[in-house]
């Protein structure tokens, strides 16, 4: 007996250390395989950047593929064929990036659950399927093996992400799926579909229909158009000519008559707004009759989210036919945003309103819904929701002729005013985005340009051009429904025909600009047209970059690469310095102490920078807010809180309506006006102005900080609190999790002259010494030099590393 | 011969060092691949009836091997990996070092104890009592031949 307990005991003992140590416990990762000194973290400090040499066993290649790593290393890829080429972009993008776009399709597929054991992601992977994404991913997968175009260099682009996973030894495993606990999976083109509706689901996945509806009904249509209209007298559009000027279609919206409270739930909750303003680029261009060297320039740089590792990846890519440069989404084949030789061109959001839920009549056996005096039956789909260390989830998802029901008794979360309604996305119907780059890529003039973006359907985004033989454009590009005025910025009906869309608008009438007389053109997220535009089209638009855009470019005559340098990382925000003059004209003086006064002139010598040392910005900040909530403090006393409305329509409202009754705050008994309220907003700023000085918070960098979170939001993988310049409103937009992705300026010419730069570094590797290598960089407002060799010996001369692939 | 103890200890740490080296590096197995051949070690040390403290050797030895080897993969890539992952936990490089460590020095030391007392299992030990008993009963027959 003590024989036998002498050998099980440490038997047991050993087995029950071994198991331990291979699992993930509490939330600790699998603490032996990850300290392992063969196979563990510490393996990953081997950074396959610095290899130089062949790379054997990529079947799937037809001739061998030469890359050239410059000294950032961007890979400059030399391939005999174009096949090849995408092949060997996708080694490269997985050598670099692979958990990246692996989380990403996951992400995107509503497949957490596979990954992670904790219930919440159940939850969201629930929301990802009837929202959609999946499906949507399959069905545009089928559309696009239909050209072959598409299909064979998707394929290749697969077959190289799949020639490294094969190849990569567990060592050299990225460290996130170390730390996670799984294993890469195969690569397929579903996945690469996948990324494409994720950045989709992130440009036009934000709505205010029942929010809007709500406002109508409560407030009366004449109140609603007066703080909810769709225009302002503040835009910079991108159509300029006021030649086209309709009468047919009202700015004034008239409230829907099927829309009344018991059209809409009652006691509904409206969920806090998701709606992100930062989330917006800036791109214009510039001909050159306004340039010093006579040939165009165009500058672009989208926002998004900053995360690590970047959202982006550059690469120079050339093939016969093809030679380009730009970034690329892990992920996806192909340069996104970039220029060859002939042509250059960028892209923001168009912020259009694609997006609409149709309240639904359902029966009682809940398996039909009336359409026209008809009952029409659901079609139901069942989604399978694989869960780690579980059984599979199955979820019964209904579908009518509008679209699938997100939120209904099974999956309420949340939406109580949202469920049985029916969600009519853009992004679900099936579309070839990868066309429009692969053709634009190699496209060589503004005909090519105009046949690569008509594949471009959702999200709508304005495409920005030039062309080196001096062409410049502009595009509002995408498939937006034709609507009657106001359809879909309000709940529709889904029993009524007449609320389903019919058609589009046509190609050749959505807002665009060729070689306009200014000689240059911009896009910043702004409302495409004026008023008198023949369709009604709703949308989340954004206008004070570009009406600082449009000022600086009016301006100015003689653009270099250095100017615009300047102009990109520009902190002036145009609306805080119209909004100063406006606040400061209206201040009750003779209310003001001596301290509160001498405030007053330091805030007249601003003029709306958010510069890194300023301190007056903050000031702007506090005060502006104050105002705000003062003043629309009625629409917080509802049931359900409203968006604040556009801040354009409180600053029309100060200067043309003084004593308009929205100026009157409710929980005081005295009626204000205009300059009561500024003047307490300023009085109250000031003190919180005087706190924050306490504390040692001067500089408008101690409040605006930046972090580029890691995707596990893991502090130690990201890079969190950066002070920086900037502000949302601003040409330099950074703020929060938010700012410039990609920075690029390109002057076409013999030679592309580019610069640019990301805040990230070239590989996902967490230890490498290229994971966030640029950062500094981008956040002192510099760039880098974008090589753009035109001969395979200039790649060569100029490398630092090469790789060569092999069959 | 006190010597001779400790240089046939400090061979033996070795012996097991390389054992793990060769089998995570050369042979490519599972994270704890290594403990089979150090079981192994211990079931011929245990066969062999050399009087050695296998945990303690076992231990020793991967002790050295996972705190040493992970501070040399980290030097030698000039990364900051190993710094990195201590930070997400709130310890310090040499408490990772230290915990790689342990973990590496349980391992191998249950192994190498599990392997000896295999053996102990499988071929019982006689006991000095034993050992008396047989001297008396070997004795008795030769003086009863006689």
């Amino acid at each position: 007996m003590k024989r036998q307990i002498g050998f099980l005991f440490p038997l047991i003992s050993l087995t029950i250390l071994i198991l331990g140590l291979s699992l993930q416990m509490f939330n600790f990762p699998p603490l032996g395989k990850l300290l392992d000194p063969f196979e563990g973290i510490v393996q990953n400090g081997y950074d396959n950047l610095d290899y130089n040499g062949s790379i054997h066993g990529m079947a799937g290649l037809s001739n061998q593929v030469k890359i050239f790593f410059d000294e950032r290393k961007v890979p400059h890829i030399y391939a005999s064929n174009t096949e090849d080429l995408y092949f060997a972009q996708g080694y490269i993008t997985a050598s670099l990036r692979l958990w990246q776009m692996d989380f990403v399709s996951y992400i995107s597929a509503g497949r957490l659950s596979e990954l992670f054991r904790d219930p919440s992601y159940l939850d969201y992977d629930r929301r990802q399927r009837r929202m959609g994404f999946l499906q949507a991913a399959r069905e545009s997968l089928s559309l696009m093996q239909k050209d072959n175009e598409t299909v064979k260099l998707l394929s290749a682009y697969t077959k190289g992400v799949n020639a490294y996973i094969t190849g990569m030894e567990d060592r050299n495993m990225p460290l996130e799926y170390k730390f996670l606990n799984y294993r890469p999976e195969p690569w397929t083109n579903l996945k690469s579909v996948l990324i494409l509706k994720y950045m989709s689901g992130l440009l036009t996945g934000y709505g205010e229909d029942l929010a809007m509806s709500k406002a109508i009904i409560t407030l009366g249509q004449d109140q609603f158009n007066r703080i909810y209209s769709d225009y302002n007298n503040y835009g910079s559009p991108i159509i300029n000519d006021s030649s086209q000027v309709s009468a047919q279609i009202p700015s004034f919206l008239q409230k829907p008559n099927y829309l009344d409270y018991s059209f809409l739930s009652s006691g509904t909750v409206l969920p806090p707004s998701l709606f992100n303003p930062k989330l917006g680029s800036n791109s214009w261009a510039v001909s050159g009759k306004k340039t010093s060297s006579g040939f165009p320039i165009l500058c672009n740089d989208p926002h998004l989210g900053l995360s690590l590792p970047a959202i982006w990846l550059e690469f120079q890519l050339t093939a016969p036919g093809i030679n380009v440069y730009g970034v690329s989404i892990p992920g996806t084949p192909s340069i996104i945003i970039g220029f060859n030789r002939d042509i250059a061109w960028g892209l923001t959001n168009g912020l259009d309103d694609v997006m609409d839920w149709y309240k639904l009549k359902i029966s009682n056996d809940l398996k039909n819904y009336e359409f026209e005096g008809e009952w029409k039956k659901m079609q139901l789909t069942v989604e399978e929701i694989k869960r780690k260390g579980q059984r599979s989830f199955f979820d019964t998802i209904y579908h009518t002729i509008h679209g699938p029901i997100v939120y209904d008794k099974r999956f309420v979360d949340n939406q109580t005013g949202l469920l049985n309604f029916a969600l009519r996305w853009e992004m679900h119907r099936p579309s070839n985005e990868f066309l429009t780059f692969i053709l634009l890529n190699k496209a060589k003039n503004y005909k090519d340009y105009d046949a690569a973006i008509r594949h471009y359907t959702c999200p709508v985004q304005n495409f920005t051009f030039i062309c080196k033989n001096n062409d410049i454009a502009v595009n509002h590009q995408g498939k937006i429904p034709v609507k009657w005025p106001g359809q879909g910025k309000f709940i529709l009906d889904g029993t009524k025909c007449a609320h389903l869309y019919r058609r589009y608008i046509p190609e050749d009438s959505l807002p665009h600009l060729l070689n306009p007389y200014c000689n240059y053109v911009f896009s910043a997220n702004q409302r495409p047209t004026r008023e008198g535009y023949p369709y009604y089209y709703n949308g989340y638009f954004l206008e004070s970059r570009a009406n600082r855009i449009h000022e600086l470019l009016e301006k100015e005559n003689n653009f270099d690469i250095a100017k615009m340098e300047r102009m990109q990382t520009e902190n002036t925000n145009s609306f805080a310095a119209k909004a100063i003059q406006e606040l400061l004209a209206r201040v009750d003086n003779s209310s003001l102490n001596s301290q509160q006064q001498h405030q007053l002139q330091v805030l007249n010598l601003w003029k709306g920078a958010y510069d890194f040392d300023d301190t007056s910005a903050n000031f702007f900040e506090t005060w502006w807010k104050n105002v705000v909530n003062y003043t629309w403090d009625e629409l917080k006393s509802y049931d359900f809180p409203l968006p604040f409305p556009n801040n354009y329509i409180l600053l029309d409202l100060i200067r043309t309506h003084y004593s308009d009754p929205w100026f009157d705050v409710k929980s005081t008994s005295p009626r204000e006006n205009a300059m009561d309220i500024i003047t307490s907003a300023f009085i109250d700023a000031l003190k919180e102005s005087d706190k924050q000085k306490e504390k040692g918070l001067c500089k408008w960098s101690d409040f605006n900080k930046v972090s580029m979170m890691h995707m596990t939001y893991i502090p130690a993988f990201s890079r969190v609190n950066i002070p920086l310049a900037g502000h949302p409103d601003a040409i330099n937009a950074t703020s929060g999790g938010w700012g410039p992705s990609w920075r690029m300026i390109v002057e076409l010419g013999d030679r592309p002259k580019a610069y640019g730069v990301y805040p990230g570094g070239q590989s996902g590797n967490i230890c490498s010494n290229y994971y966030d290598n640029f950062i500094e960089t981008w956040s002192k407002s510099r760039y880098y030099p974008l090589h753009f060799y035109l001969t395979m010996k200039e790649a060569q001369d100029n490398s630092t590393s090469v790789w060569i692939l092999r069959q | 011969m006190k010597y001779t103890r400790y240089f046939f200890n400090i061979m033996l740490v070795t012996i097991v060092i390389v054992i793990i080296w060769i089998t995570q590096t050369i042979l490519s197995m599972v994270w704890w691949g290594f403990a089979v051949p150090v079981w192994l070690l211990g079931a011929l040390i245990s066969y062999n009836k050399w009087k050695i403290h296998t945990f303690s050797i076992g231990f020793v030895a991967g002790f050295l091997t996972w705190s040493v080897s992970n501070l040399y993969f980290e030097l030698n890539y000039n990364s900051e990996g190993l710094h990195t992952i201590a930070s997400v936990y709130r310890f310090s490089f040499a408490i990772l070092l230290l915990i790689a460590g342990l973990i590496g020095g349980l391992l191998t030391g249950l192994a190498l104890y599990t392997g000896e007392k295999t053996i102990s299992y499988i071929y019982p030990r006689r006991k000095k009592s034993d050992m008396v008993k047989a001297d008396v009963l070997i004795t008795n027959v030769i003086n009863n031949e006689k």
